[in-house]
């Protein structure tokens, strides 16, 4: 279930690279959950993280810098 | 009951060790990575916690690129066949075990590649990395691809300097796969520094984890080159036909061993907290003593004594190898006897045609086990 708090996400891929997200996000102070949504578009279930939607932006810059593209971003 | 056969599985496991398979199997144990509930992402958790140890204890750069087998072999086989395509050669030593040798010679007997063999020099007394070297050199072909090779042999105390082969690879463009077996754990590592494009290692051996998992690690120059050996559910992108291209989903697929996993977590933290050094320091001192010991006793022929570590080969005059371990478990010593899955090792210690009994070391190993062993031995007429 997801926090109220965490009502933006990214939808990454395995819960691997998931993890992998929410540990350079830790890093970064910037905190997060791991989620799974359908995938839709993307042919089957995904994992991605959950976060404020007031870190959008830092969220980004993290994962670009870790070289985590997002299959896709709710924010 | 006395133990000396570690180098097939170190026993016993550290407490903490069986506590956590237990507490794992009990209280977390979902499938990881496949659903979006509590135990499955517990689960993922420890898994993922896992791949952050192994890394940070070899020096892997990526944690992601940690992939999770049943075994060394396994591991040596996905590297190798995941590899290695057809017109390529490899180098492999000359003290390399099964799991090494009959991948490469299946792949050999089908066309696909040819090998050569390098000499590790185990016997020699003025054996040097800088000679070594020179051996892999001199069977350089324009197609050699990789060198494969273990960093300590599974049948005596002889290590390869892996750092100085790695950097050697390196000068050269050859990819370098490193058998870390009889290592991780007992032998510090890094993957980086010593230019290891892939290390494949158990969790039951000086990792003190449990049987059921292995991990192969890779660098990034191999992470998603290669092909997969097996294909299955992965959790993600079902619609998908094919493995995705990323490790370390790309090459686990089905189920992971997780409580072996939650296991090896413990093992791994066990044997940092005590360190490396300290470890691979205790076991070389029993095995010097059991060298002195053995070396006064009667009839009793230790091979490739050179080398100190923790691992200790040796013959009884008169009696088979299997007679000798045979007594000595009549006396609650458990050794090994025979040939090891190691026939080209055997070959390069001249025991290949008598098989030997081996003795190997742990980190509970005591010297009184050394003793009662010696003694054991001395009983033997």
């Amino acid at each position: 279930m997801k926090r109220d708090s965490y009502e933006c996400s990214a939808e990454l891929g395995s819960v691997t690279e998931a993890m992998k997200a929410q540990r350079v996000l830790a890093a970064a102070a910037i905190p997060s959950e791991i989620i799974k949504s359908e995938g839709g578009r993307h042919r089957g279930c995904v994992f991605g993280i959950g976060f404020s939607c007031a870190q959008t932006n830092n969220v980004r810059a993290v994962l670009s810098s870790a070289r985590i593209t997002p299959r896709g971003w709710k924010t | 009951m006395i133990y000396l056969d570690n180098a097939a599985t170190t026993f016993p496991k550290p407490p903490e060790v069986a506590r956590e398979v237990f507490r794992c199997m009990t209280q977390y144990c979902g499938n990881p990575g496949r659903g979006g509930h509590s135990l499955s992402l517990a689960a993922a958790k420890k898994v993922y916690e896992c791949r952050l140890a192994i890394a940070d204890l070899i020096g892997c750069a990526e944690p992601e690129s940690i992939v999770f087998t049943e075994n060394t072999t396994h591991a040596l086989n996905l590297v190798i066949k995941g590899l290695l395509k057809k017109g390529d050669h490899v180098i492999i030593s000359d003290m390399e075990h099964n799991s090494v040798l009959r991948p490469i010679a299946k792949l050999e007997s089908e066309g696909v590649i040819e090998y050569s063999v390098f000499p590790t020099r185990t016997l020699d007394d003025r054996r040097n990395p800088t000679l070594i070297c020179a051996g892999i050199a001199r069977r350089m072909r324009k197609n050699t691809r990789a060198v494969i090779c273990s960093h300590a042999s599974n049948i005596c105390s002889a290590a390869l300097p892996i750092a100085e082969i790695g950097a050697f690879c390196k000068r050269y463009g050859l990819l370098f796969i490193v058998d870390a077996a009889q290592s991780a754990g007992h032998l510090p590592i890094d993957m980086q520094k010593m230019n290891i494009d892939a290390l494949c290692a158990p969790a039951h051996k000086s990792l003190y984890g449990p049987q059921g998992a292995g991990f192969l690690a890779l660098a990034p120059s191999l992470s998603e080159m290669l092909d997969t050996l097996s294909e299955g559910g992965n959790g993600v992108n079902s619609f998908d036909t094919f493995m995705p291209q990323r490790p370390p989903e790309r090459y686990e697929a089905g189920t992971l061993p997780t409580p072996s996993i939650a296991g090896l977590v413990e093992g791994i933290n066990f044997i940092k907290h005590i360190g490396i050094t300290t470890i691979c320091d205790y076991e070389r001192d029993l095995y010097v003593y059991a060298r002195e010991l053995l070396a006064n006793s009667h009839g009793v022929e230790v091979y490739a004594k050179n080398h100190e570590g923790a691992v200790i080969l040796f013959n009884k005059n008169g009696k088979t190898p299997e007679e000798v371990a045979g007594f000595l478990d009549s006396k609650g010593i458990c050794t090994r006897a025979g040939f090891h899955c190691a026939p080209l090792a055997h070959k390069t210690l001249g025991t290949d045609t008598t098989g030997a009994v081996r003795a190997s070391f742990g980190i509970f190993t005591r010297k009184s086990d050394v003793e009662t062993l010696a003694k054991a031995l001395s009983e033997i007429k």
